[in-house]
């Protein structure tokens, strides 16, 4: 089932494994969060554009594919801040 | 003929249910029509609706529909509070954010509607007032510490009674504002609105019988909520989260958003929210409420009247003591762009997300669109040497968060991607009105958050005094979002651009003027540039220009995966610079911007992917 733009969810329950829908490639099983798994990195908000603020108060979070880099998701927070975890019930 | 509900067939009810959509309808059309105030006639900073007996929602209108659970909350409280002395004729004035409101300055007009005696329903609205006697001029207050410093409030008092208005309140009322003629005017249209919506009830009742027309009600109710339950029961059962950062006074608030839906019902739980604020950027219970449902009526009841059935599904849990439910006395005049904005974008977030976990539903997605609110109120002495009051709403040319298969509305208009209708005043009309002169309004290349599909584009404009018997006015700023990026993204896209206040001190631009040469942006202008903070109160005079720019739209989608002849196409547009094409969406071009070079273009991308290892993998 489709969970994003570029995530989707295989089986159900246990089963439930999570893959990137550009590549197919599997990014995580039932026993953590596919944030948890894959490559992420923090930026400063400058790299959005040359209009976004220069404060470093918060940060451009993002998550990619390990297998085709594909920008799966992205956060603004705060450095450090815990990931921001949709967590599917069904 | 098919029966829908008891004694009323098909046609019937859907003849009656948008007799009911067209009745708030004309009531907003009463209420610019009347009003000559341009925060009513030309911004529509204003609600209507109408309500059921016991006050449940029964037809959100045009307007914020943030305020719909406001005013259902209002009618509630009249209706408990002057049971015994409600009568036919009367219309209730209430503004009070720890009752219903959502801060002062949204004066809530409530009146029963009757029939052969009985109270039967209530129609109401809300207006913006231009100044409602707060310590700082126009109602929005960064030096407030307490609610008592925001101006009048009240808990509801009869500004009509028996079909009278009572000239004695309302002379008191309009003695306290600063700008009296502005508020008669919001007051005056806002009394004739109520009253075309009791007379059209009232012929409706009389042409098809209070029976057929209280079991519409009652249908149109559970229409929506049988509709709602089962669009959401289409949508899996997650819990989506997202966060909202105000930036303001050098501290940030956070404000997290955790949104379950679990069967046909839908949670929207702000716990972890920062403690409330010591300024008015806090938001009642009320405003938390109506930012969320806000969302909800926009983007999960479309096709469906905006009335209870959409409430009932709903759950806002937000802690109090916090900048999502502060605890009275503390200031709230600033919640309507701060705390209630938060509250809607994470809302617009997590929806959007829950929609985008459905193939049938994606197609519904949308990017937080001017998130932060860049508010400006003027004030000093006019061109005719009265004083005066009024605000400068360029920030609601807006800009809208881009969709899952199309780029955002460029100056959308409104704000937060759900209140379209609001719309910034036109330069024209404000330099006619006010002593002001615009040196440039326009949209603002590189403010769309890119993505595969970009987030709208918002704009920037420049003004100064002009014909000011006193050379200077104040201003009062009270704005957020320039420090933190409010208009999110989805699915990889990035923010929308920032925004900006700053004060240009050149003198070399009047010269300029005096030989008819109009300086129509600020690059190369020698100045001493100061910037401001969001929340600011100051002088504008002679010599000094002030800049806004307001937040873009956020993107949605790898900026990487966006067609690189759009890309070619916004460079052309002015959307975006050439300088983000190439280092945002790695497109590269031949001869200027004639043609994309589609073999560097691949190498360029293949490149910026490269760079996307990240520093560790836990």
């Amino acid at each position: 089932m489709r969970l994003s733009e570029y995530v989707e969810g295989i089986g159900t329950g246990k089963k439930l494994r999570i893959r990137c829908r550009s590549c197919r490639k599997f990014l995580s099983d039932s026993r953590g969060h596919w944030k948890e798994k894959v490559p992420h990195k923090e930026y400063p908000l400058k790299r959005a554009g040359s209009l976004m603020s220069a404060s470093t108060k918060y940060v451009l979070r993002e998550f990619y594919c390990p297998s085709c880099r594909i920008l799966l998701d992205l956060e603004v927070v705060e450095p450090g801040e815990p990931f921001l975890l949709d967590e599917l019930k069904s | 003929m098919t029966e829908i509900l008891k004694g009323v067939d098909k046609v019937t009810f859907e003849v009656l249910r948008h007799r009911l959509w067209q009745i708030t309808d004309e009531m907003a059309i009463m209420l610019k029509r009347v009003s000559g105030s341009p925060s009513t006639a030309q911004v529509h900073d204003f609600m209507v609706a109408l309500y059921t007996k016991d006050g449940e929602i029964l037809s959100g209108g045009f307007g914020v529909p943030w305020h719909i659970t406001s005013a259902s909350a209002a009618c509630k409280y009249v209706a408990k509070k002057f049971a015994s002395s409600i009568h036919e004729g009367d219309t209730f004035l209430l503004n009070d954010p720890y009752l219903a409101a959502i801060h002062q300055s949204d004066v809530y007009l409530v009146t029963p509607i009757h029939h052969m005696g009985k109270l039967v329903a209530w129609c109401a609205n809300f207006v913006h007032v231009t100044d409602i006697g707060a310590i700082d001029p126009g109602g929005f207050s960064p030096r407030a510490t307490s609610v008592f410093h925001e101006g009048m409030r009240f808990k509801g008092v009869k500004i009509v009674e028996a079909g009278e208005l009572r000239t004695d309140l309302f002379d008191s009322i309009i003695g306290m504002s600063r700008e009296p003629g502005m508020v008669a005017l919001d007051l005056r249209s806002q009394i004739a609105s109520n009253n075309v919506a009791k007379t059209r009830v009232a012929d409706l009742i009389e042409k098809h019988g209070w029976k057929t027309i209280r079991a519409v009600m009652k249908g149109l109710i559970d229409f929506t909520e049988k509709g709602f339950r089962a669009r959401l029961s289409e949508l899996p059962d997650a819990t989506w989260r997202t966060v909202q950062h105000i930036d303001i006074l050098g501290k940030g608030y956070r404000i997290p958003l955790a949104m379950t839906k679990k069967g046909t019902d839908l949670r929207f739980d702000f716990e972890g929210a920062s403690p409330q604020s010591p300024r008015g950027l806090n938001c009642t219970y009320w405003g938390a409420l109506g930012g969320v449902m806000g969302a909800v009526f926009s983007l999960l009841c479309f096709g469906f009247p905006w009335n209870e059935g959409a409430l009932r599904p709903v759950t806002v849990v937000a802690p109090e003591g916090s900048i999502i439910n502060c605890r009275y006395p503390s200031p709230v005049s600033i919640s309507t762009v701060a705390g209630t904005i938060s509250a809607a974008n994470g809302a617009i977030t997590t929806i959007s997300k829950m929609l985008g976990s459905s193939d049938k539903y994606s197609h519904e997605m949308l990017a937080v669109g001017n998130g932060c609110s860049c508010v400006i109120r003027q004030a000093g002495i006019n061109q005719e040497g009265a004083y005066y009051v009024s605000g400068l709403w360029d920030w609601l040319s807006g800009s809208s968060g881009a969709r899952s298969y199309a780029d955002g509305v460029d100056t959308s208009g409104g704000q937060a991607g759900i209140m379209t209708m609001m719309q910034a005043t036109n330069i024209e009309s404000t330099e006619s009105t006010y002593p002001l002169l615009y040196m440039f309004r326009g949209q603002s290349a590189d403010s769309g958050g890119p993505g595969k599909f970009r987030g709208g584009v918002s704009g920037e404009c420049c003004f100064t005094v002009y014909d000011a018997p006193e050379k200077r006015i104040d201003l009062i700023i009270s704005g957020w979002g320039v420090e933190a990026a409010a208009s999110t993204g989805l699915s990889g896209g990035y923010p929308g651009s920032s925004a900006r206040f700053a004060m240009y001190k050149a003198s070399e631009v009047e010269p300029l003027f005096k030989k008819a040469k109009i300086t129509t942006d600020l690059v190369g202008v020698k100045a001493k540039v100061e910037e401001l903070p969001p929340q600011w109160a100051g002088e504008l005079s002679e010599g000094k220009y002030m800049y806004l720019r307001w937040a873009g739209g956020g993107g949605y989608g790898d900026p990487l995966e966006r067609d690189v002849e759009l890309v070619r196409a916004d460079i052309e547009k002015e959307l975006i610079s050439k300088d983000a094409a190439t280092g945002i969406y790695g497109v590269v071009f031949r001869d200027g911007i004639a043609s994309v070079d589609k073999r560097a273009t691949l190498a360029k991308r293949k490149i910026l992917r490269s760079r996307r290892h990240g520093e560790k993998i836990r």
